[in-house]
């Protein structure tokens, strides 16, 4: 059965809604298992694009607080891609060209926001908040992957993290705004995409009909996650696609196959940058 | 709102006011990103994270406070903040983005420093990794009291009162240890000490820095000050003067953590920076008869205690209530965990549930656990070890992992014994045992024409060992020949797919498969993914550290199973140094590799719980029933031998250069005490119901002791 504690995020929703066997293993059961859906140099290359775009988000995230940020153009960058680290420098000269003019004036880097949803709780992370009293609030995510799917609004408008980040604003976004709740008309998430420089925006808005709509689909899955108990309520997905890129297919009995339904892999995660848990317990 | 302090005893209900006023602060609409809770480490930090998931039911919308411990922070802060200080601390590159190392590198790189000067050492006895762990300490400890590794030494030797050849040690040991720091510092690698040196001096006083804290944190909850060390309340301090509203909270007894910096007076000072100062004497874990054994038992250890008659057998007075049963004195050491499981057994028949029993003592060896397995088994009830860290290469799943490694590097030369590689097969393969995986082996080796795990094809051996072996056995050994073969094709290789890949890779090929272990135990993977992450993290810190041979020649002296570095290794081989120290022991003790507590729905939660003293304090336990094991054992009461440091002398409140700083016998008697007499009142303050006592004559290993606890024990019951 799920902790009570157990906070929801686009993360832990997007694995139950692709297989709920997936969700157990890895909140339920927190099953710790090594195994890796990509081998070989792929999987260098793949954790050497990870950290590009970690180490994008923090430059960022100095950008805003005002830290005078590195002077990439002189520093060692994470390669292991055919010398795509020089992606990294050009990134960050993108993002210094882009005009944020647009914006709210209050920016608040790398918020945390946690709604409820019903008896549950569900955690959204931006990487920016901008924010106007009485007037817009706009979430920035920063892309660093270059896949075309990046470009398509409608498919970026169905995608979970959109409908998790509006929703968490509109429902949350009262903390960061003095106590008054923010209307879904006034919320508004910008992706900002690093690998095209042609059209480096793609905007979403929202509506009260699209929050309603959200809040039935997430509290559907976040109901339906928290009702079950046992390994046996969580059953194998059915859409075998998902589990090309499942690091749990071998305890699944699962092959994948080479036509998976391949996750964001760009993400940004910081805890890249940070690793384990720093306490020297001994 | 005010800054108000806090202190009382565990159970007083200071960290259920934290709780409610962060509730409070988040129902006045204070915005949740401008709260800071700090613990002292992450399990605390836990608790407010559970708190909060009660608190913001259905219908209260919140944003998330920062819970931190002064780790967590330091290092969050100091990866934003690098480019305003690494100009300024000494930093051979500012611009480059630094890398925080894992201790496993830590502990390599100090070792590569330590061995072409072992000899400087050498009248101090020690072992090799016990001297590294001495030196890392030190800088730890300068680092989070705020003073530069280059007072290490000096304040050592001022407190130093025995012959002149440790002073020579202790500059050794503070040689090595700047050394290292310029290792770092030339390639932005930051370590602990590092680390938290960078948080102390250079961010700390740094006026950014400051209205940076002042801005982001507007209200402060800070739970279990006294297990803090100095730099944490440099941190509340400048807090304090800028915030709206600051909580902090003492336990008083307590200041257990005395081996990461934890100091009490530090935390104390904190007071002069608050409004109010509230002493909660009223406590709801402990019970009345409890809290006044308590305090007669840590009065024994107060400076003033007067000394008492030779106390008569305790068995001759009345019992102290909060006592479950006269002190369980027993001659040999398994008697006395008979005596032990006696009274386990007791109180379960009352009535009583395994989850509220702890078995404490100063040491658990895997034989105490072991023995009250086997007793309390057939009652159906299992116990639940809590030890602070072991090392990995104590697991058999590693030691089978690593055996794998030297099969599938032959160019490491390292070959694998039988009688290994039979313990090793006996690990991976699904309910194969020891007797068979020795057969198996056996039968390899006879097979090997090469380096490598050979097919078998002999029948009669697989008619012996089962052929439902055979599938697994062929997969892996298949699997090796052709991670080798590839080896052998591409030179390269090894940098390309290193060790972490490999031990990746055949976890997700063979491993995680049906027929071995960890698909049939999945929880034995969580070691698997510990040492693939711990390998990882090291190469990757090697990968920064840059061209080995820009460190001191490294001597390799080989350990016993293991062979030394070849000599013809010319290059540098991340995997084989790791797979080295792994295996010396160096790596030794940073795993905690119990299981965690079980949830109560699981099948364990019903267990009882077997902790080292130190470890069930640190981790704020609770418990209706205690038993205090080894009572006469001086384990309770001494600090075990570290020649090149001292917890006290390198602390803030020891002054180098002042007169009378020399650390004298009557010095360490009186720390002693006084941890005894923290030791004790923490315990009984975290016990709602009884304490059983035991002891006995010959200790564990056949020696005898006759510690202060036992006696102060007597006489507590003596009067009571
Ligand atoms: S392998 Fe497939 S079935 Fe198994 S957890 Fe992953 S996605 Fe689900």
């Amino acid at each position: 059965m799920l902790d009570a504690a157990f906070v929801f995020s686009q993360q832990s929703l997007g694995d139950f809604e692709a297989c709920p066997r997936r969700f157990y293993l890895r909140y339920i059961a927190r099953l710790a298992w090594p195994a890796s859906w990509i081998s070989g140099p792929d999987a260098a290359r793949h954790q050497a694009r990870l950290r590009r775009g970690a180490l994008l988000h923090r430059w960022i995230e100095r950008h805003w607080l005002g830290i005078p940020a590195q002077a990439p153009a002189s520093q060692p960058l994470p390669d292991g891609d055919d010398g795509a680290a020089d992606n990294l420098r050009i990134w960050w000269q993108r993002f210094l060209d882009t005009d944020f003019g647009d914006l709210p004036a209050q920016r608040l880097p790398e918020l945390s926001l946690v709604a409820a949803l019903g008896r549950r709780r569900l955690l959204a992370r931006f990487d920016l908040l901008a924010i106007e009293t009485a007037g817009r609030a706009v979430i920035v995510d920063w892309k660093t992957s270059a896949s075309p799917t990046l470009l398509d609004t409608a498919s970026m408008r169905r995608r979970l993290q959109t409908r998790v980040y509006l929703y968490a604003l509109a429902t949350a976004g009262a903390a960061c705004n003095g106590g008054l709740p923010i209307e879904p008309a006034r919320c508004h998430l910008w992706y900002w995409l690093a690998n095209f420089p042609e059209q480096p925006w793609l905007r979403i808005g929202y509506s009260d009909a699209e929050y309603r709509a959200d809040y039935d689909r997430l509290l559907a899955l976040a109901e339906d996650a928290s009702r079950r108990a046992g390994e046996r309520e969580f059953p194998l997905t059915d859409d075998e696609r998902h589990c090309a890129s499942c690091a749990y297919r071998a305890l699944c009995r699962r092959t994948g196959g080479p036509a998976g339904i391949s996750f964001e892999n760009d993400e940004a995660d910081q805890s890249l940058l940070e690793d384990e848990a720093f306490d020297p317990e001994d | 709102m005010s800054r108000q302090y806090l202190v009382g005893p565990p159970g007083a209900g200071k960290t259920g006011r934290l709780i409610d006023r962060l509730v409070s602060l988040l129902e006045q609409n204070v915005r949740p990103d401008r709260v800071l809770i700090l613990a002292p480490q992450q399990s605390q930090a836990r608790i407010f994270r559970a708190a909060l998931a009660r608190v913001q039911g259905a219908h209260r919308p919140r944003g998330e406070p920062d819970i931190h411990t002064i780790y967590s922070l330091a290092r969050q802060h100091v990866s934003l903040f690098f480019p305003l200080i690494a100009p300024v601390a000494g930093f051979g590159n500012p611009a480059q983005e630094p890398m925080v190392i894992n201790v496993e590198a830590v502990q390599y790189l100090v070792d590569r420093f330590v061995q072409p000067r072992l000899a400087d050492f050498a009248d101090l006895k020690l072992p090799r990794p016990r001297l590294v762990r001495q030196i890392i300490d030190n800088m730890n400890k300068a680092s989070v009291c705020g003073f530069p590794l280059d007072q290490i030494a000096e304040r050592l030797g001022a407190a130093w009162t025995g012959d002149a050849q440790r002073l020579v040690s202790y500059r050794r040991a503070q040689e090595v240890a700047l050394d290292f720091r310029r290792f770092c510092l030339a390639r932005s690698l930051l370590d602990f000490s590092l680390l938290m040196d960078l948080f102390a001096r250079y961010l700390l006083p740094a006026r950014s820095y400051q209205d940076y804290i002042a801005a982001r944190y507007r209200h402060v909850l800070a739970d279990n000050l006294e297990e803090n060390p100095p730099v944490a309340h440099d941190f509340l301090r400048l807090l304090l003067r800028t915030c709206d509203s600051a909580l902090l909270a003492e336990d008083d007894p307590g200041g257990y953590r005395l081996f990461l910096g934890a100091d009490v007076e530090s935390a104390r000072s904190l007071r002069r920076h608050c409004d109010e100062v509230t002493r909660l004497d009223e406590v709801f874990v402990a019970s009345p008869a409890i809290v006044s054994f308590s305090l007669a038992l840590m009065a024994q250890f107060d400076e003033q205690a007067g000394k008492q008659t030779r106390p008569r057998p305790a068995s001759d007075h009345p019992l102290p209530p909060a006592l479950g049963d006269h002190p369980g004195v027993a001659r040999y050491w398994t008697e006395m965990v008979d005596w032990v499981v006696e009274h386990i057994r007791r109180l379960l028949a009352g009535g009583a549930r395994p989850s509220d029993i702890a078995v404490l003592a100063p040491f658990v060896e895997d034989v105490l656990r072991f023995e009250l397995e086997d007793r309390l088994r057939a009652d159906g009830v299992g116990v639940w070890s809590v030890r602070p860290s072991r090392p990995l290469y104590d697991h058999p799943l590693v030691r089978a992992l690593v055996a794998l490694a030297r099969l599938a590097h032959p160019h490491w030369q390292q070959p694998v014994p039988a009688g290994e590689l039979a313990r090793a097969l006996a690990s991976l393969i699904a309910d194969l045992d020891v007797a068979r995986g020795q057969l198996l082996a056996d039968a390899a080796l006879r097979a090997a024409a090469a380096p490598g795990l050979p097919p078998i094809e002999d029948p009669a051996v697989w008619q012996r060992v089962g052929v439902r072996f055979q599938a697994p056995y062929a997969a892996l050994c298949q699997w090796l020949a052709g991670w080798s073969a590839q080896t052998r094709a591409d030179p390269t290789q090894a940098e390309s797919a290193p060790l972490d890949r490999f031990w990746q890779e055949v976890f997700s090929d063979v491993l995680a498969h049906p027929g071995f272990t960890p698909h049939v135990a999945p929880a034995n993977a969580a070691i698997c993914d510990r040492l693939i992450r711990s390998a990882l993290a090291f190469r990757e810190a090697m990968q920064r550290a840059g061209p080995i041979d820009m460190m001191p020649h490294h001597e390799d002296a080989g350990v016993p199973g293991i062979a030394p570095r070849p000599l013809s290794a010319t290059t540098f081989d991340p995997g084989l140094e790791y797979i080295t120290i792994l295996s010396q022991g160096l790596l030794g003790a940073q795993y905690a590799l119990e299981r965690e507590q079980p949830a109560p729905d699981l099948p364990g939660a019903n267990d009882i719980l077997l902790a080292p003293v130190y470890t069930w304090l640190t981790n704020n336990f609770r418990s209706r029933y205690q038993f205090w094991l080894d009572v006469n054992s001086l384990g309770w009461y001494e600090r075990i031998y570290q020649p090149l440091t001292h917890p006290y002398v390198l602390s803030r409140r020891w002054k180098p250069g002042a007169p009378g700083m020399a650390w004298t016998e009557a010095d360490e008697h009186r720390e002693r005490q006084a941890m005894l007499r923290r030791l004790v009142g923490g315990l009984l303050y975290r016990c709602s119901g009884q304490v059983f006592v035991a002891s006995s004559r010959l200790g564990m290993s056949g020696q005898e002791e006759a510690g202060p606890l036992e006696r102060a024990l007597r006489r507590v019951i003596e009067t009571a």
